[in-house]
């Protein structure tokens, strides 16, 4: 005793097992599978359902009332395997032998299901090759789409790489036997039948009685090439998985750098201080185009080969041949249009109004909190100090030097040198001008900042600020301590290095600057290089021969006739050192 | 090739009066050009999509209504242009294969 159901089919009502019913529907079904709705899908079915009640209609006859499982079974027969049914319509592969192992042997190629979509068909295209649910794949594209929309990315490359199952035979492919470990198995058995065949089989067929060697050593041959094939594959794998890597961080660093995802360091600088956002926004494009096609192409022919894709998509080749020429010549382009604005260097001459002391000396100190606020980011480009305000939208530079020089007349003067690059002199003055630097000055005392800022709007286009004191001669200058990392080799009678002219009082003589207060002078300070014990603490003159000694704390000093001569006596040893005595 | 073949026999057949796919494919069994028939289903109306075949329903004494086919005026001139393909090829064929000496 069976339960029956009763369906519809062609128009006839039928009594029909339940068994058998699940069978037939099941057969419709994968009838169904194998074509799309603009193979005209519902009229084949429908075509089909009409054949298939005429053939019970028959079968029945008058007997009997209901259909049964073998009715069914004699139905499927007549008309055929699902795969049969839908084989006869080739429309587009020809009945070749390469289409015809691949069925045989129920290779699976890597199609997007058309039938089966919601986007593109590719996640069910995947989930018939690896036969798994299409659910799963596309909750872990939808996941991945908010991952810093890696989802889509990947989405949209699959959607170019793989090919959409047209006709029946690719959409059988599709379908075909899964890849898995027994049909692996499988096909190497039957490769090493193959080659067992060849060194067993047909002896003589090629050269006689060494045959038998020559097909070992074919064998052998086919092995190794056959190792060399899963070896390039195993590579293939491998660097197809670096490709992705490798396109998802430039993919990753772009969105970063086009400000997409949180804002990095170097970006904040190139877009605000350095380049105007459309170049910054060119420059990543033509850099993603020159450095991600190649990338995108490599990747497109391994995972071509690897699932061995048929179609040679010739759209694909154009678009990334041309899209890649483009990216170079729009990174040339934008190369040469960031060079230009660097193109011509001006520098701006302008005399700083001083009050003249109404001592003699100017003392001159640095400051180095000129600008409140300037911590926000800070870096080194280009060996000098940048800060950041990311409130102001500005940067403060350190690239201040201050020189020190005769003056012709009687008065102290502050010359200010303004230098920037810009892509024509105008621009390039303008871009000096905008700098702010403030000098301060408080009766004898001067001030100077030890960066300047570009102010909001302005780039960096290599501006700096260059100090020129002159100094009018029998008026001193003191170099206040925190001098020392502004000044720049000021020349002076002795020598000294711009280190040691801090903290001292310095005179414009007629031979140029001379100390007052320190009492090394160039040979020692060079030799000795022990500059902070200075002051003399003892002075002993010591007659011999009628020349005279000088000895203090730590050195000696002889001044024989118009020679100076200086002698150091230390656990080094005793160093003498003559020269020509200073004129006065 | 097998294909096109098929489909100039059905084209034939269709060509020789109204008929019915059971018809057909009664035909196609018979010179073993057909193995099951499910394989005619899509064929006709993939023709049919391609305006080569037209259809119309006519009441049957047993079951359900039947779809009659006809050749419509591209059919039948494409089924004459198969037919000289065919021709030609059969010709071809013949020539290469039939053992005369080459002269």
């Amino acid at each position: 005793m069976n339960k029956t159901v009763t369906v519809n089919i062609g128009g006839m009502v039928f009594h029909i097992e339940e068994q058998a019913y699940d069978q037939l529907k099941k057969y419709l079904e994968a009838i169904r599978g194998y074509f799309t709705s603009s193979d005209g899908r519902d009229e084949i079915i429908q075509d089909i359902e009409s054949r298939v009640a005429e053939m019970f209609t028959e079968r029945i006859g008058s007997s009997r009332q209901v259909v049964i499982a073998s009715d069914v079974e004699h139905v499927i027969n007549t008309m055929g395997r699902p795969e049969q049914v839908a084989g006869a319509d080739e429309e587009k592969t020809e009945f070749t032998s390469s289409t015809f192992t691949n069925q045989e042997r129920g290779y699976r190629r890597l199609y997007r299901d058309n039938d089966d979509k919601v986007v593109g068909g590719v996640c069910s295209g995947i989930s018939h090759y690896i036969g798994i649910d299409p659910i799963w794949l596309r909750l872990i594209f939808a996941i991945a789409l908010f991952v810093m929309g890696t989802g889509f990315l990947l989405y949209i490359l699959l959607l170019i790489i793989v090919p959409k199952a047209k006709t029946t035979s690719e959409k059988l492919e599709m379908k075909g036997q899964p890849v898995n470990i027994d049909n692996i198995k499988k096909t190497i058995e039957e490769e090493v039948a193959d080659i067992k065949s060849r060194i067993s089989g047909k002896p003589g067929s090629r050269r006689g009685g060494s045959s038998r060697v020559a097909n070992f050593f074919e064998a052998i041959g086919a092995i190794i090439v056959a190792a060399i094939k899963f070896f390039v594959g195993f590579i293939g794998v491998i660097i197809a998985i670096v490709l992705v890597a490798l396109l998802f961080s430039l993919f990753m660093v772009l969105m970063g750098m086009s400000g997409v995802v949180g804002g990095a360091s170097i970006p904040l600088f190139l877009t605000q201080f350095f380049l105007d956002s459309w170049q910054v926004n060119t420059g990543i494009l033509a850099l993603a185009l020159v450095v991600g096609i190649p990338l995108l192409v490599i990747l497109y022919r391994i995972i071509k080969s690897l699932f061995k894709l048929k179609t040679e998509s010739k759209l694909f080749n154009y678009s990334s041949g041309i899209l890649w020429v483009l990216g170079l010549l729009l990174t040339i382009w934008i190369g040469f249009n960031i060079a230009s604005q660097f193109d011509t260097g001006t520098s701006d001459r302008a005399q700083i109004p001083i009050v003249q002391p109404t001592s003699n000396t100017l003392h001159l100190a640095a400051i180095y909190d000129s600008f409140d606020d300037y911590d926000d980011q800070s870096w080194n480009f280009m060996s000098n100090a940048w800060s950041m305000s990311s409130e102001k939208d500005s940067v403060k530079i350190e690239d201040v030097e201050i020189n020190v020089v005769k003056a012709d007349g009687d008065d102290f003067e502050l010359i200010r040198i303004t230098s920037s690059r810009g892509s024509s002199r105008k621009n390039a003055e303008m871009n000096a001008r905008q700098i702010v630097y403030p000098i301060q000055q408080n009766d004898s005392l001067l001030q100077f900042a030890k960066n300047f800022i570009i102010p909001h709007g302005l780039k960096y286009r290599g501006q700096k600020i260059r100090l020129l004191l002159k100094v009018p001669e029998g008026k001193s200058i003191f170099l206040g301590q925190n001098m020392e990392s502004i000044i720049y080799d000021i020349k002076n009678v002795t020598n000294t290095w711009d280190g040691d002219m801090v903290g001292h009082t310095w005179t414009m003589t007629a031979r140029g600057l001379e100390c007052v207060n320190c009492n090394l002078d160039e040979s020692t300070s060079m030799n000795y290089g022990n500059k902070k014990n200075n002051d003399i603490k003892e002075n002993v003159k010591v007659r011999v021969n009628g020349k005279t000694i000088d000895i203090d704390s730590e050195e000696d000093t002889i001044n024989w006739g118009n020679k100076d001569v200086k002698i150091k006596i230390d656990g080094n040893g005793v160093i003498i050192d003559a020269k020509d005595k200073k004129q006065e | 090739m097998r294909k096109g073949v098929l489909e100039f026999c059905i084209l034939s057949i269709i060509g020789q009066g109204e008929v019915y796919p059971s018809d057909i494919i009664l035909k196609m069994k018979e010179a073993k050009l057909m193995v099951v028939e499910g394989t005619l289903y899509p064929l006709l109306t993939r023709l049919k999509n391609q305006g080569l075949l037209a259809y119309s329903w006519k009441e049957s004494n047993s079951g359900p209504p039947r779809k009659y086919y006809t050749l419509t005026p591209i059919g039948e001139q494409f089924t004459s242009e198969l037919r000289t393909t065919w021709q030609e090829l059969v010709d071809a064929v013949n020539q290469t294969t039939s053992n005369n000496p080459i002269s």
